[in-house]
């Protein structure tokens, strides 16, 4: 998942300052005092924004990208249990496979070492047979 | 006491000349185990003892205000009879092995069922004697009042019991000449127990509790049947392929 | 045919997985009401749960056939399932462990399936350890163990169940729409694959490693080798 942070961020600046520089009024203040506020203004602010579509997108585009910066909060909160079960599902895989290949190691070491045995076993056989047989060669002198 | 076990089975065989009853056999075996086990008392005593310290133990572990919480009470009984059990099964086989008389008794025209049936009939017992001694002990530690719920709790205590005999002695038998005897038998007898634990704290919960709320208890009294029938079949099906001389 | 099986497998299981991969993290969409990321965990979770499952029934019927015939060859499938099931159980345990932590805000709950799989993983840890410590003729007491456990799974199962300790409920595969459906799908058979390799790459192993033992145990009886 590529970093969008930095992406955000400038996203966030341009278009703070934008609309900041093509908003006339505020329609609520955005910090909360003890008691929340209601303005009287609210029916008559409703009624012109409806109106207004300008008005109503440069809104949008501010609140917009608070909406967004929180859904990013949260994500970024979860992500990193993603990728901790991520993670562990593949390491643990990776131990197992790991496993199973040192163990064919051993194996196959097990096989050499038995086919070895097996040709020194051959070879004994074969000197022993080649002693045997009588007037054969070298067999005599030994 | 080699003698004793091919004396018991191979004259119960000499006694009639039809073939013996196969409950006769299962009755001989366990007969014999607990015969022994009268003489010395060496494993019930320990085995009390041992349920009673844990029982004691875990009080301490579980108090809250100077007083112990009345919820724990189930667990700590069930987790008594747990560890005091397991004791005994390791040492169910024990005299088998140190005598080595498994072979005579596997030997013996008895079959091997009627020997693990007996084996485990004692052991049973022996656990249910486990389980008079420390129901009385925590009724009187905790001022617990029982009332009319005790014939529930000594059917819940008794199927438990049975539960924990039939499958520990399978694996005690399982494991008879295994090294690491003493560490693998927890170690594989427990998972297989949980079910039956939790059945049985919860009755038993259900039980103490004030008011006793039977039908919860009934519920899983059920369930510590079927769980006990289940095992026992598979016990069976299974102990000729486990046991080893 | 048999020994393309392995690679073959693997060729799959790879394009599988990282179909899977591009799928959850790019084509499914977010769970929206309150999971977001996390929810991406299950598309791995609940498979390898299922893959638990299947390795404890994979590992308990060969193991009773064993201990009927004695043929060595359904051990070797006992063996192989039950690590199997050993590394699936602690993969289930910790990520689902993990999703409980980030929408639960706890690492551990005695809830039904948490509970089940991890009593079904110690009894596959108890399979592996009589296995290696058991000595001689362990192979028939694991299967034995093998056998009792899988009979203890709906037991388990149940009695958790009716347990009801606390907690809130995980509905999760069933109430997936749409393109989360697929990609779990996806992910599912991808899962599937992957134990299938594993298990048929740990049996050949096994069988290798017995056939070994045998062979050698024949040389040291006619004498033919020294010890």
């Amino acid at each position: 998942m590529p970093n969008l942070r930095p992406l955000l961020v400038v996203l966030a600046l341009v278009i703070g300052s934008g609309g900041a520089a093509a908003q006339p009024a505020q329609s609520t203040p955005p910090a909360a005092p003890a008691e929340p506020y209601h303005s009287p203004m609210r029916e008559q602010c409703g009624q012109e924004l409806r109106k207004d579509f300008d008005w109503q997108a440069n809104i949008t585009d501010v609140y917009e990208v608070v909406a967004h910066e929180k859904a990013a909060a949260k994500i970024q909160r979860n992500e990193r249990h993603v990728f901790i079960a991520y993670g562990v599902i593949w390491v643990l895989v990776a131990l197992f496979v790991g496993m199973m290949w040192l163990r064919q190691g051993k194996l196959n070491a097990e096989i050499k070492r038995l086919e070895a045995e097996l040709r020194r076993i051959e070879d004994e056989d074969r000197k022993r047979q080649d002693q045997a047989k009588p007037g054969k060669g070298a067999g005599d002198h030994e | 006491m080699p003698s004793e076990a091919v004396g018991c089975a191979a004259s119960a065989a000499r006694r009639t000349t039809a073939p013996v009853s196969f409950f006769r056999l299962v009755a001989t075996v366990a007969g014999k185990d607990l015969r022994v086990e009268l003489r010395s008392r060496e494993i019930l005593y320990t085995m009390a003892f041992f349920a009673v310290t844990v029982v004691v133990i875990f009080s301490f572990a579980f108090i809250s205000d100077k007083r112990v919480i009345v919820e724990a009470v189930p667990g700590i009984v069930w987790g008594a009879l747990a560890f005091a059990g397991t004791l005994g099964l390791g040492r169910a086989f024990d005299r088998e092995r140190e005598g080595d008389t498994m072979r005579a008794l596997l030997l013996s025209p008895a079959p091997r069922l009627a020997i693990f049936l007996g084996k485990s009939l004692a052991m049973a017992v022996l656990i249910a004697v486990v389980a008079i001694v420390i129901a009385p002990v925590t009724a009187l530690l905790y001022n617990l009042e029982l009332g009319a719920s005790w014939g529930p709790l000594a059917l819940t205590l008794g199927l438990g019991v049975v539960g924990i005999a039939v499958v520990g002695t399978v694996f005690a038998a399982m494991l008879l000449r295994v090294r690491s005897r003493d560490v693998l038998l927890p170690v594989v007898l427990y998972p297989i127990l949980i079910p039956l634990f939790l059945a049985g704290t919860r009755a038993t919960g259900a039980l103490l509790a004030t008011p006793a709320s039977t039908d919860e208890a009934w519920f899983w009294i059920q369930f510590l049947v079927v769980y006990d029938a289940l095992f026992v079949v598979t016990a069976l099906w299974t102990f000729e392929a486990l046991v080893i001389e | 045919m048999k020994r393309y099986l392995v690679p073959l497998l693997a060729v799959l299981v790879a394009c599988g997985l990282a179909w899977s991969i591009y799928n959850i993290f790019y084509v499914a969409e977010l769970e929206a009401t309150q999971l977001y990321w996390n929810q991406k965990i299950l598309y791995f979770h609940v498979p390898f749960a299922f893959m638990l499952f299947a390795a404890v029934f994979a590992c308990g019927i060969p193991a009773g056939i064993y201990l009927k015939t004695r043929n060595p060859r359904f051990d070797d499938i006992a063996n192989a399932a039950a690590e199997l099931a050993v590394v699936f159980g602690a993969v289930v345990l910790i990520t689902g462990s993990v999703w409980g932590r980030a929408a639960w805000g706890v690492w551990w709950t005695w809830e039904m399936r948490l509970t089940t799989s991890l009593l079904l993983w110690l009894v596959m840890v108890g399979y592996v350890l009589v296995r290696r410590f058991g000595g001689a003729g362990a192979e028939r007491l694991s299967a034995g163990l093998a056998v009792f456990a899988m009979i203890d799974v709906p037991l388990v199962y149940f009695s958790v169940k009716f347990w009801n300790f606390l907690h809130p409920k995980a509905e999760v595969a069933s109430t997936l729409v749409g393109t989360m459906k697929t990609t779990f799908r996806m992910s599912s058979l991808t899962m599937i694959g992957l134990f299938l390799l594993l298990l048929v790459a740990r049996v050949a192993q096994a069988r290798g490693e017995r056939q070994l033992r045998e062979l050698r145990e024949r040389g040291l009886d006619a004498g033919i080798l020294e010890p």
